[in-house]
């Protein structure tokens, strides 16, 4: 509807306000469209984050938005929502892992490695929200490289930085995020 | 870690992992972290992982693991590659649910629309299922990888190609013939199920060996028709201008792509092909011709040449020949003789260019092979004269040259997945059906790669080399990398690309042609996108007054200029025009053949959007196409049918109607809740409509509806309202459900509200009416008597809540005391009661007011359940006194009975004692 090429249009304009909004409906339509895929494939199967950005992009805003000012502001959307499906869909599995859940049959077998990951992602979010505290630009370059599967590149563009500025706000924060995660799994 | 913000632990990380590791390093970071020892085991923690060989974060999130031997795709192991084609990869591979078997995968290659290719598959399932024969390989699944691509399950045959079987074995011509007929009698098999190959080639055409003797298998059967409707083109081009397949066995027909649907005659030539192939060792047209010939040429030669007969082409292999021959166990000279007559003319039957004089199913075709093999006067004969005069015609037809390189450079079969405002140029004149084809090969292109400049360079070079620069082609993929440009954010360069484009249009076809003003179209976009409003007007106005003026331009050319100009007026705020405009725009969609949905709902939108900026427009027409719009072209589960029934609902609502606006309402609620993870704004939207409509109401029905409404709009704004609006609206819905006598929830949204104060550091003064009104709800709770003890607890941590801010208010005293006194706790009550200086009766403030007199009447049952009666009856008459006071002769309070009651049976049981 036009809720998001309004709020585009808000965002592109300095009301911080229509960020909120925006996320919300970038949100439920990445899960929307994360679930149907989900529910589509076979157990095992994920998702290619650009593919799902990509089509949210188009079914909510539509191909003829193609200015980067949007673009910016969508992605960081996505990234976001991307983040916290990913998070909540990690945290459904620890969860599970430490025997919470009803699957626990099937669970055995689903692979330790599986297990791994979630855990490996909570603490990937932790450390991540961590650094926004002391760095929102470095982390913002994680949110869209990582959870939006952008290229650096393309995260330079989003961000409005010069390419050299973003590799090195990734190679710090990637070098960050792991010594934080590995500390966390020493303590 | 405390400091991360440290500057200098940034620059020194950065600094050192310059640096080689080893001495160099070291030495630069004792120099640049001194003595600081915390600053230099951080920066060492930092490189150690730098250095790590990998972690969670190189790749991105969810981005599925390359599959490759060892690796798992679905419920198949893979084992290990066993061929690698235009299309894909196949690998061996394990299954093991439900049976334990070999199977062999097919995983195409990306680039190709997966859903797309899944749908056709299951189109074709059935159909597939259905087939069952010796010489098909079965085709068992298809599904995507975690990466998104497609793959197949077929069968595992462990075979080879069927010329290389041949020539290996050294078959002679007979027993060539035999195999053939056992593929021609499969291939007609499958026809009666209605499945056509599209691609049969010998790669796709397998021996095994069973107890010695040779049994074809072909594969691939459903694969081709689901990963391309025009597959055989497909495997020529992964790419622009890069062959990696092989045109030999593809009909005219497929290479004309004329629109005309493809048929079962399709595979009867490339059986023609492979029987050919099969005889003569080469294929009709020569490979290598093929190959080194300009697109132009080769497909000229596919469409036109006839190839020489198979006794012809022997005789004139030269050295090749006599290898050929041998491995047929023959010579050049009697093979030679052997095909001329019958064979020569039933290859060249099946290869005829127009297929309507081909065999007319594969079995007619094995019959032919029969008959002479039977030494019986076959069905094919030669070409007679009036037929000769034919073919010469339809040689020297006017043909364009380039619209057929282009039709196959297209044969990417992109049919459905072209961008839709592509469509219009096949409704266009001829040089639009080039541009049509060349911006599908574009399309197809990788965004990323497509954005990149040399990329762009190349394929402009590419296009030069073979058009010249004056070319309508040239000036076709000028406009298509200038849209892609454009799309990956580069406008200067789209700017620059659309000029060209321009200055060729021009050229060509003069100032007033509907291309020049779809490049003028396409650099307006641009030029808006860089804030030049005033002059992208010019351009989109131009390009506008071009196309009104030409009578022959395409349906959908002035599409993208409206839009474009549209908006900006619209951000200009010259609404009424943005409007005009864009419902030209619809209209022009609307008419059009290549109708689609997604860009009708998208410019409703912008309609809307239009619409809603002028306060005197209506917009319900809109919002009602709108509703229809989405209704019939998303899934039911889509958020943009409730999204849509919510925007429908507010306009009616908005302009008068509320009765009719509530069936969509609830619609748009009752789809938003069965969401998971519904538009928290669109939700609140529709949920403050219909609460809107319905709290005028006084039926039962209304009234619980709205209390669930007004429940659900809290827990929606929650995030969004600001903590005031937030607090003001418990306030308000715990009060509606006192009235309820929902004790309970009342309790727990004022304390919510009064915790949101609290939260967000509102000071005590500031809380002063929420302290009021939690402290009212407490005591209206408290004061009902033989409720569940459970709710009494709940009214005395409010009022305690309420009474730490502001220990000695008597009011809150009094409801606190009362929660106590049916928790029981007499004692306790009565000590807070008689810290009340003077009844609540003499005192201010509505709360006071709201709550007297039950200072009085809970000291005086406190005090007779207590024992001291002469207290428990001097404030038993206080109260009579207050109710008199303020009630009138309103009748008596509730209250009062209770109080009555008990005062009374205390004092029998003391006099009893």
């Amino acid at each position: 509807m036009t809720d998001i090429t309004q709020y585009l249009e808000q965002l592109a304009s300095g009301d911080e306000h229509a960020a909120t909004q925006l996320l919300d409906v970038v949100y439920s339509e990445l899960r929307t469209l994360a679930a149907a895929k989900l529910a589509k494939e076979a157990p095992g199967h994920t998702l290619q984050p650009t593919a799902l950005v990509h089509e949210a992009w188009m079914r909510l805003v539509g191909d003829d938005r193609k200015d980067w000012k949007s673009r910016r502001y969508f992605f960081g959307a996505c990234a976001e929502a991307m983040r916290r499906i990913l998070v909540e869909s990690a945290r459904k599995k620890a969860r599970m892992i430490h025997g919470g859940g009803h699957e626990r049959v099937e669970l055995e077998d689903v692979a330790k490695e599986e297990a791994g990951e979630s855990f490996e992602l909570l603490a990937l979010d932790e450390a991540l929200a961590k650094l926004a505290k002391t760095d929102e630009s470095k982390a913002e370059v994680v949110k869209l490289r990582y959870f939006a599967g952008l290229t650096l590149e393309q995260v330079a563009k989003t961000l409005d930085i010069s390419p050299a500025t973003a590799d090195r706000h990734w190679a710090f924060a990637r070098a960050f995020l792991h010594s934080e995660i590995a500390r966390e799994q020493d303590d | 870690m405390q400091n991360d913000s440290r500057p200098e632990l940034e620059t020194i990380f950065h600094d050192a992992s310059a640096r080689v590791r080893g001495a160099e390093r070291e030495a630069y970071l004792d120099g640049a972290c001194g003595g600081d020892a915390d600053l230099r085991s951080r920066v060492d923690a930092l490189l150690e992982a730098h250095d790590a060989a990998s972690g969670i974060l190189d790749s991105p999130a969810f981005e599925g693991n390359r599959e490759g031997p060892g690796t798992s795709i679905g419920n198949y192991k893979l084992l290990q590659e066993i061929g690698e084609g235009g299309m894909g990869v196949v690998y061996m591979a394990e299954q093991e649910k439900p049976v334990r078997r070999k199977v062999a995968i097919k995983v195409i290659k990306l680039g190709m629309d997966t859903k797309q290719v899944i749908a056709r598959f299951e189109a074709e399932r059935q159909a597939l299922a259905m087939m069952d024969h010796p010489h098909i390989a079965r085709v068992l699944d298809a599904g995507s990888t975690d990466a998104g691509r497609p793959y197949f399950v077929m069968e595992l045959v462990r075979g080879i190609p069927v010329h290389e079987y041949c020539d290996k074995h050294n078959l002679a011509t007979e027993e060539r013939l035999g195999l053939f007929v056992d593929v021609c009698r499969a291939v007609q098999h499958a026809h009666q199920k209605g499945i056509i190959h599209r691609d049969i080639k010998p790669t796709n055409v397998l021996i095994t060996s069973h107890d010695g003797r040779p049994v074809p298998k072909i594969i691939d059967f459903g694969v081709s028709k689901a990963t391309n409707q025009r597959l055989t083109e497909r495997t020529l081009f992964t790419e622009f201008h890069q062959i990696i397949g092989t045109p030999e066995y593809m009909s005219p027909e497929q290479a004309e792509m004329s629109g005309l649907d493809i048929d079962t005659r399709s595979d009867i030539y490339s059986l023609g092909v492979l029987l050919y192939q099969l005889l003569t060792g080469t294929t009709p047209a020569d490979p290598t011709d093929l190959r080194t010939a300009a697109f132009e040429e080769m497909t000229r030669m596919i469409r036109e040449d006839e190839p020489p007969a198979p006794s012809t082409r022997v005789s004139k292999l030269g050295e090749d020949a006599e290898k050929i021959a041998k491995s047929r166990r023959s010579d050049v000279r009697s093979l030679s003789k052997h095909f001329r007559g019958d064979l020569d003319w039933i290859v060249m039957k099946a290869l005829e260019k127009d297929r309507t004089r081909r065999y007319e199913n594969a079995s007619a075709f094995a019959e032919d092979v029969n008959r002479h093999l039977d030494n019986r006067p076959v069905e094919a004969g030669p070409p007679g004269a009036s037929y000769r005069f034919l073919k010469f015609a339809r040689r020297n037809r006017k043909t364009v040259a380039a619209s057929l390189v282009l039709v196959l450079v297209v044969g990417l079969g992109l049919a459905g997945t072209t961008m839709g405002y592509l469509r219009w140029r096949a409704e266009a004149n001829h040089s639009g059906k080039i541009s049509d084809s060349l911006q599908d090969v574009l399309a197809m292109t990788d965004a990323t790669r497509a954005a990149d400049r040399d990329h762009v360079e190349g394929v402009l070079a590419t296009v030069r080399e073979l058009f010249g620069e004056g070319h309508a082609t040239y000036a076709a993929v000028l406009d298509t990398l200038s849209s892609r440009m454009h799309d990956s954010g580069d406008f200067d360069t789209a700017k620059e690309l659309s000029n060209e484009a321009l200055v060729v249009w021009k050229k060509i076809y003069g100032d007033e042609h509907p291309n020049v003003a779809i490049s003028l179209a396409r650099l307006g976009q641009s030029l808006r996108a860089q804030g030049e409003d005033d002059e992208a007007e010019r351009v989109l106005r131009r390009a506008l007054s071009i196309l009104d003026g030409a009578s022959d331009a395409p349906g959908l050319a002035g599409y993208d200029a409206r839009v474009a100009l549209a908006d900006l007026l619209s951000n200009r705020g010259e609404y009424p025009e943005a409007e005009q405009l864009l419902r030209d725009s619809l209209g022009l969609l609307r008419a059009s053949p290549s109708l689609t949905h997604f860009r009708v709902i998208e410019t409703i939108e912008r309609l809307v959007t239009v619409q809603l900026n002028q306060p005197e427009a209506d917009a319900r027409d809109t919002m009602r196409q709108m509703y229809e719009e989405t209704h019939s072209f998303y899934p039911d589960t889509s958020p943009l049918l409730a999204i849509s029934a919510m925007g429908y609902g507010r306009q009616i609502f908005e302009n008068g109607d509320a009765e009719a606006a509530i069936p969509y309402f609830r619609e748009a609620i009752e789809r938003f809740r069965a969401s998971p993870n519904p538009p928290r704004i669109s939700f609140l939207a529709a949920c403050d409509g219909l609460f809107q409509i319905l709290r005028g109401k006084e039926d039962v029905a209304s009234i619980k509806e709205s209390d669930d409404l007004l429940r659900d709009i809290i827990g929606l704004a929650r995030t969004m309202w600001g903590v005031d609006s937030l607090a003001t609206n418990l306030k308000y819905y715990a009060s509606r459900l006192v009235e309820r006598g929902r004790h309970a929830d009342a309790l727990d949204a004022i304390m919510d509200a009064h915790q949101s104060f609290v939260d967000v550091g509102r000071s005590i003064d500031e809380r002063e009416n929420l302290r009021d009104n939690m402290t009212m709800i407490a005591f209206q709770v408290a004061v009902e008597p033989e409720l569940e003890s459970e709710l009494y607890r709940k009214a005395r941590d409010a009022a305690e809540l309420a009474l730490v801010e502001e220990p000695e208010h008597p009011a809150m005293l009094v409801a606190l005391a009362v929660a106590l006194y049916r928790l029981d706790e007499l004692e306790l009550a009565v000590e807070l009661l008689d810290r009340i200086k003077s009844p609540l009766a003499r005192m201010r403030g509505g709360l006071a007011r709201g709550i007297t007199p039950a200072d009085h009447a809970f000291r005086a049952m406190s005090y007779a359940r207590l024992g001291n009666q002469t207290v428990a009856r001097a404030e038993l008459e206080a109260m009579r006194t207050v109710i008199v006071e303020k009630n009138g002769d309103r009748g008596d309070p509730e209250i009062l009975r209770e109080v009555e009651a008990v005062v009374e049976q205390s004092s029998s049981s003391v006099e009893g004692e």
